[in-house]
């Protein structure tokens, strides 16, 4: 795979982006970005590689995929996470070139917390695996 | 000079051209002697004399849906004969003419991707190419 941060990350932002009536951004939003918004990043990733050509190989990575808000309870981030953001990547199907994908789903939820500026953060930790075809 | 390392392995068969075995990540061949023990009367130790070989292996990686290993699931149910090369690098291989599998094993489970193994036993020589 010759990015997978790049690859999967706009495959994910590509599934979520307009769909989940908050701004998507990958890694970080922009500044001054106005919550409540969807952030998406990559944790890490395996690459496992089978006998041939080179290019037989399952990328297995992990994202975290969370709604922040700067709400004074967590309760808007939930409604968001748990009405419109979880479900539209749930065993979502993906579009990566060149790939078939194998599991988009969730494997944990993170631990809703609120940073030290105040942002409530609430998602998960979602697995996409995916292979390479070509 | 360099270690041999599985980056120019590869599992193939062979019906007149060669297939390679999509899915494969891990193969083992053991060929043995059984040789043929001596003691004379007045002797205290053994000797050992050649005997005949033989040999066994395995193959292991992914369940894929690919054509290979289509056949060898046929091969395995139908208890056909194999060739098979197993390759250390590109030009080098363990050449098995001839080869029956004894054995295929499936695994799958929820959360992964479908692990398939199978053993095999030759049958007369195996040469090294």
């Amino acid at each position: 795979m010759s990015s997978g941060f790049m690859t999967l990350g706009s495959a994910i932002h590509a599934r979520m982006s307009g769909h989940v009536g908050v701004a998507v951004y990958q890694n970080r939003a922009p500044q001054g970005g106005t919550p409540e918004y969807c952030i998406l990043q990559q944790q890490s990733a395996t690459e496992d590689y089978w006998f041939g050509n080179g290019i037989d190989s399952i990328v297995d990575a992990d994202y975290v995929i969370k709604v922040v808000s700067n709400d004074y309870w967590p309760a808007q981030a939930m409604l968001i996470y748990d009405g419109s953001v979880h479900p539209r990547i749930q065993f979502a199907p993906l579009t990566v070139a060149g790939h078939v994908q194998l599991f988009c789903e969730r494997i944990r939820t993170i631990p809703s917390y609120q940073d030290s500026d105040f942002f409530w953060h609430v998602g998960g930790l979602y697995r996409v695996t995916v292979q390479g075809t070509a | 000079m360099a270690a041999q390392n599985g980056s120019g392995g590869s599992a193939l068969y062979v019906t007149g051209g060669t297939t390679l075995l999509v899915g494969i990540n891990e193969w083992e061949i053991s060929p043995a002697m059984e040789p043929t023990e001596h003691v004379a009367f007045t002797e205290d130790w053994v000797n050992n004399y050649p005997g005949p070989r033989k040999f066994s292996g395995s193959f292991s990686g992914r369940g894929d849906d690919d054509t290979s290993q289509d056949t060898l699931r046929n091969a395995m149910l139908g208890g056909s004969v194999l060739a098979l090369r197993l390759h250390t690098q590109t030009a080098e291989y363990w050449n098995v003419a001839t080869a029956y599998l004894t054995g295929q094993s499936d695994r799958l489970s929820r959360e992964g991707i479908m692990e398939r193994s199978w053993d095999f036993v030759g049958s007369g020589a195996l040469t090294y190419v």
